[in-house]
């Protein structure tokens, strides 16, 4: 059953990504004089250009040169970077890693800050925390991200100097061997401690920045769907069984809660993948949002199509992923 | 029910006067600040705050708290037109969908799954790379990314409200489908619209001023709060009036469109569940 | 392990605390003696190919990577012998002749021979960019022997020595070995080292880092006191950047804003540098748009910069005003040429004059907002507000602005442009902007300006080994530019950056402006 489930959503998935390769493909066509020197870069021998051109098919109707396309990306050729003349899909390897260790960290603080305080919210409803996260929240939604990374900078890095200030590692520090090409990840396999806490302590900063309106959005749905779930019929047999306040909460009201907030944890996946774009930059953080800054002002089409594509396959499958979280979590739902 | 809602509660209240002040500098700016948003004096870079410059100067010596005023109009007017062709092309693809169906429905519905695939400031990002940089450009993308919201919204609202007793009974007297749209179905649909709206106000607002800071929105000389943050990054040490009055207008003014919205949907909720009970009681 | 078993509301969060403590203990941890450089910069150089050091950001690393036939004396613009053992000119100046030092090698242990030098010679005139552009009098190299080469000339050149001092020798063996679909090695070299410098390439990370290691084998010889290892790395910043020298993780940064050197002036145990260089900001004037097609609206726009603003207030001092067209420290400039002027009431009888009218006129501007250069749009928009002209941004990276200016069509109507020199020689400082040669396919004439006077005049100064001569040439280009304005020369850049007291050594040629030369440098 759930096998033909993931089938059917994978079918789906087929149409919206064509949509995209089709958007992406007609950009491309939009660069400026002839494709082939703007991908060969303008420094090009005559040699060069035309190995491009015939690499490329431009000589083709455009229809063969869309399929010539596809073809490509399905070998996971995403072109050639006109600024840096390496291959995007080379220059993503790279900056990829980066950038998901980064939404790892971030994803982590918030569902467990995110969850924790809503349910603490919920649980003293109208008590001081509940006042407090009601604050929080909204500080949480109506921040600037970019605004509230300047003020964390200024503040843990620049008065406090507790946290670095940018970057992935101290300068003392060598890169773990590359394994995932996540630091913490590689150097906890390695067995390097020091080198993992240094990954760590960098990881602080952006990650809280980036977390904040996550841990507000979950907060608030949490503690919305746990009150919710204390109103409904089994938590009040449960306390009739005579369960504790505690276990009726943890056992009863919060998996029934997570349905919702599993959703709203979803959804910020989406915007992460654009919100690193604002964050790398000023924590130089070096991954695809500071690759996708630069692209554009380089007017490096290749790269921001590479991006476009790239992130927008790795968030269909983040959206299946939640979807798929849903039968784990309600029996009640089925999928056929 | 025995809890009655408050039509003026006090965030209601307080995100409208929040709000309001907001627009009125955006419509007559020049009542609020006699000095010129872009007028250069050099002499007077990074003055601190005073009675002449409320919010200082900032680094071509122009007064921060008359580009703060006028930017209001920029992020308001961005707002004003994201969110207007997000819900006209959002509301007329949703009505269609919605009131056809079939393949044409599925047709509407799988473009809208393309957009919505995009996560949203990348899909900006690529359409900036595309038409160029500047203020109009980033106002259509990102109205690009929003009008799949309104268009899913308004194709829910159309198949629940179109199944209801007083459009099928209008139909049954022989109206004409267009009347039916127009005058039954269109307002019942427009509630959730404009409660969506004012809920997207303040995050149309960020993602515009984001898009500002990483340089592809507004460009220079028209005063944007994001770009006068990024403008404002390398003198927050010693200059910190410079970026941070625009950065906490750009937060106040969130923070009132929240309020706003959130009011509005409790507000819609309990409307909501008023009916639902009833339409239990009555069953 | 109280992370792992959720046994509460609370442990989560008590969890997220205790790991928030031990991360934040980590920093109280004492400081351990760094036995290498940490240079912080503003962005990644785009490539370490030496053919691209014409731009500073190459240069930098180059410079340490690579090494060339002749070379500047740290902090001066005299030249010394590098690869070179000796040289010697042809009675018609039409041929020089190098011999090589026999103890020069690569990083990868082969010889510096006549083969690299020829080699490097020809990959510059195929692919005719970059450093090129200070070279164009160069018509081939002759290997006449392992250790002797010629570098022939079109027309003698006086500036051959002084321009040489950007060529760099690369390793003609590794090069050729990585070359790409004839590519002459560009892909390759955009993150490889293939030099003979004091310090070879450890490990380059885009957008990030990269670290270099003292080459033992360096031509040059180590003495006591050297620089064993140094780390560039990004940070975009230059708020972050200050505070990462505050806290002793940085011992050089460099700045941008005469705002922060003057806040970190009197901080102890910080020095800050202002180091003249050569360094001229230009503002192009599409000459093939209406109405910059008319002389008038170009010296009209000139005339409405506010070049002492930007020099007094913006740069606090930090900038120097040129001598009519070159810059103060040039050849050829006279102190009797007056500085670029602002003029309204003059810019506005032009523009009348013109029959431009008021509103009419809408311009379009490219300049690197990420670099920094939003005020210097600022200010030329303002100034060309009061004329009644409409001055739009375009903000872009170098490498689109290169691209834009390849084609007419596509060139903006004005732009900025930053020419780095690599000498004093009033050639490098008009040639490369008003020769119609190089207008297009990535050459910095960006105003598309052609002028056959203008031409002749330039190539006849080129040649003239007479500097009495040759000076007299270039007031005649200068006169004739002052007229014409294809460009609006702006201010000299003094260049910003902070560092560590204990940081010694630090110097920068005239010629390798905003570049970190690691050889002299050492730590106390």
């Amino acid at each position: 059953m759930m096998g033909r489930y993931v089938a059917r959503r994978l079918f789906l998935m087929i149409p919206v990504l064509l949509g995209v390769s089709i958007l992406a493909f007609y950009v491309s066509q939009l660069l400026p004089g002839d494709p082939a020197r703007a991908a060969a870069g303008r420094l090009a021998t005559p040699e060069q250009l035309e190995a491009v051109r015939e690499r490329l098919g431009l000589d083709q109707p455009i229809p063969v040169q869309y399929g010539l396309y596809i073809g490509r990306l399905l070998q996971g050729d995403l072109g050639t970077s006109l600024s840096s003349k390496q291959e995007v899909a080379q220059e993503l390897r790279i900056f990829f890693p980066a950038t998901l260790e980064l939404l790892f960290a971030t994803m982590v603080l918030t569902v467990v800050l995110g969850i924790t305080i809503g349910v603490r919210a919920a649980t003293s409803r109208g008590g001081w925390v509940d006042r407090a996260f009601l604050g929080f929240s909204y500080l949480g939604v109506g921040m600037p991200v970019f605004f509230l990374a300047l003020l964390l900078q200024l503040v843990f890095a620049g008065w406090l100097r507790v946290l670095p200030i940018a970057g992935r590692l101290s300068l003392e520090t060598v890169p773990p061997p590359v394994l995932t090409g996540l630091y913490t990840f590689d150097a906890l396999f390695a067995g390097q401690w020091a080198t993992m806490m240094d990954a760590g302590r960098h990881l602080v900063l952006p990650a809280l920045t980036l977390s904040i309106a996550g841990i507000s959005e979950v907060g608030r749905i949490t503690r919305s769907a746990m009150l919710n779930a204390l109103e409904q019929d089994y938590v009040r047999t449960a306390r009739a069984k005579g369960l504790s306040e505690r276990a009726v909460w943890l056992r009863h009201a919060l998996p029934n809660a997570m349905l919702p907030t599993t959703t709203v944890i979803g959804l910020q996946v989406a915007f992460l993948l654009g919100g690193t774009v604002l964050i790398e930059n000023i924590f130089s953080w070096g991954g695809l949002g500071t690759y996708a800054w630069k692209g554009i002002f380089r007017l490096d089409i290749p790269v921001i199509m590479g991006i476009t594509l790239v992130s927008t396959t790795a968030y269909l499958f983040v959206n299946l992923g939640v979807d798929l979280l849903y039968t784990k979590l309600d029996p009640r739902i089925r999928y056929e | 029910m025995n809890k009655t809602f408050q039509l003026w509660n006090p965030s209601l209240l307080l995100g409208l006067a929040i709000v309001g002040l907001f627009a009125a500098m955006a419509i007559s700016p020049g009542l609020f600040s006699s000095q010129d948003p872009a007028g250069l004096r050099l002499e007077h870079r990074l003055s601190a705050p005073s009675a002449a410059n409320w919010f200082g100067t900032d680094g071509v010596g122009v007064d921060v708290y008359s580009r703060v005023v006028y930017g209001a109009r920029t992020t308001l007017a961005t707002i004003v037109v994201v969110l207007g062709i997000a819900i006209l092309v959002g509301v007329s693809i949703g009505s269609v969908s919605g009131y056809l169906g079939g393949w044409i429905d599925g047709l509407l519905m799988r473009v809208a799954d393309v957009f919505l695939a995009f996560p949203p400031l990348i899909l900006a990002l690529a359409t900036n790379a595309v038409l160029g940089r500047g203020l109009q450009q980033t106002m259509f993308a990102v109205a690009f990314l929003w009008w799949p919201a309104y268009a899913r919204l308004v194709r829910s609202q159309i198949l629940a409200v179109r199944k209801l007793e007083f459009v099928e009974s209008a139909r049954a007297i022989g109206a004409n489908e267009l009347r039916i749209v127009g005058r039954h179905v269109l307002p019942n649909v427009l509630d959730p619209v404009i409660v969506r709206a004012s809920l997207d106000a303040g995050f149309v607002a960020l993602t515009a001023a984001s898009l500002s800071f990483l340089g592809l929105g507004a460009q220079p000389p028209t005063p944007e709060w994001g770009r006068m943050v990024a403008e404002g990054q390398k003198f927050l040490l010693d200059q910190w009036w410079v970026a941070t009055f625009p950065g906490i207008s750009l937060f106040v003014l969130v923070i009132g469109f929240n309020l706003i919205g959130e009011s509005l949907s409790g507000r819609m909720q309990s409307g909501l569940h008023v009916s639902r009970a009833e339409e239990t009681e009555g069953r | 392990m109280f992370c792992s078993r959720a046994r509460g509301t609370r442990t989560p969060a008590l969890c997220v605390i205790a790991i928030a403590v031990v991360l934040l203990s980590g920093s109280c941890a004492p400081e351990t003696e760094r036995s290498y450089l940490v240079i912080l910069t503003e962005g990644i150089p785009p490539t370490l190919d030496p053919l691209a050091a014409l731009d500073s950001r190459v240069d930098n690393p180059v410079i340490n990577l690579y090494s060339a036939l002749v070379q500047y004396i740290p902090g001066t613009t005299e030249l010394s012998l590098d690869l070179a053992e000796s040289y010697e000119v042809s009675d018609d100046g039409r041929r020089y002749l190098f011999t090589l030092r026999s103890d020069a090698v690569f990083h990868d242990g082969t010889p510096v021979r006549a083969v690299d030098v020829k080699y490097s010679i020809d990959r510059m005139l195929t692919l005719k960019t970059g450093v090129w552009a200070y070279l164009t009098p160069v018509s081939g190299a002759e290997i006449l022997g392992g250790r002797h080469v010629a570098i022939d000339l079109y027309e003698p050149f006086h500036g051959l020595l002084g321009a040489l001092t950007r060529f760099y020798v690369a390793n003609s063996e590794l090069v050729r070995a990585n070359e790409f679909q004839g590519d002459l090695g560009q892909r390759w070299l955009q993150s490889h080292d293939a030099g003979s410098g004091p310090y070879r390439l450890v490990s380059f990370q885009p957008e990030q880092q990269f670290t270099v290691e003292r080459f033992d084998d360096y031509h040059g010889g180590w003495g006591e006191r050297h620089i064993e290892r140094a780390v560039f790395r990004v940070i975009r910043e230059e708020a972050a950047r200050r505070i990462a020298l505050r806290n002793g993780d940085a011992d050089w940064i460099y700045l941008s804003s005469a705002d922060t050197l003057e806040a970190l002036a009197g901080e102890p145990g910080i020095t800050v540098n202002r180091d003249p260089t050569l360094n001229q900001l230009y503002f192009a004037f599409n000459t093939r748009r209406e109405p910059l097609r008319d002389t008038r609206v170009r010296r009209a726009l000139a005339l409405a910069y506010d070049y002492q603003g930007h020099v007094e207030h913006l740069m606090r001092g930090n900038a120097e005003l040129p001598y009519g067209v070159l810059p103060a420290r040039g050849e050829c400039a006279s102190s009797d040429q007056p500085p670029p002027r602002h003029d309204l009431v003059e810019a506005k009888r032009l523009i009348a004059e013109a029959g431009v009218r008021p509103g009419e006129v809408e311009l379009t501007m490219a300049f690197e907002g990420t670099t920094g250069e939003t005020p210097f749009f600022e200010i030329m928009r303002a100034g060309a507000a009061e004329l009644g002209i409409r001055v739009t941004a375009v903000d872009i990276e170098w490498d689109a602005k290169v691209s834009n200016y390849s084609r007419p069509d596509s060139s903006t109507d004005m732009g900025t442009i930053w020419l780095f020199a690599p000498g004093p020689e009033a050639h490098h400082f008009l040639y490369s902007l008003a020769h119609s040669s190089q207008a297009g396919d990535g050459g910095n004439n960006f105003a598309w300006y052609q002028n056959p006077v203008m031409d002749r005049l330039l190539d006849q100064a080129a040649a003239a080994t007479e500097e009495e001569r040759r000076c007299s040439l270039y007031r005649q280009v200068e006169a004739l530019w002052l007229e014409e304005m294809p460009f609006a020369v702006s201010v000299t850049m003094v260049g910003l950056s902070a560092q560590r007291d204990d940081l010694k050594g630090y110097s920068v040629a005239l010629g390798h402006p905003l570049t970190q030369n690691l050889y002299p440098m050492w730590l106390e």
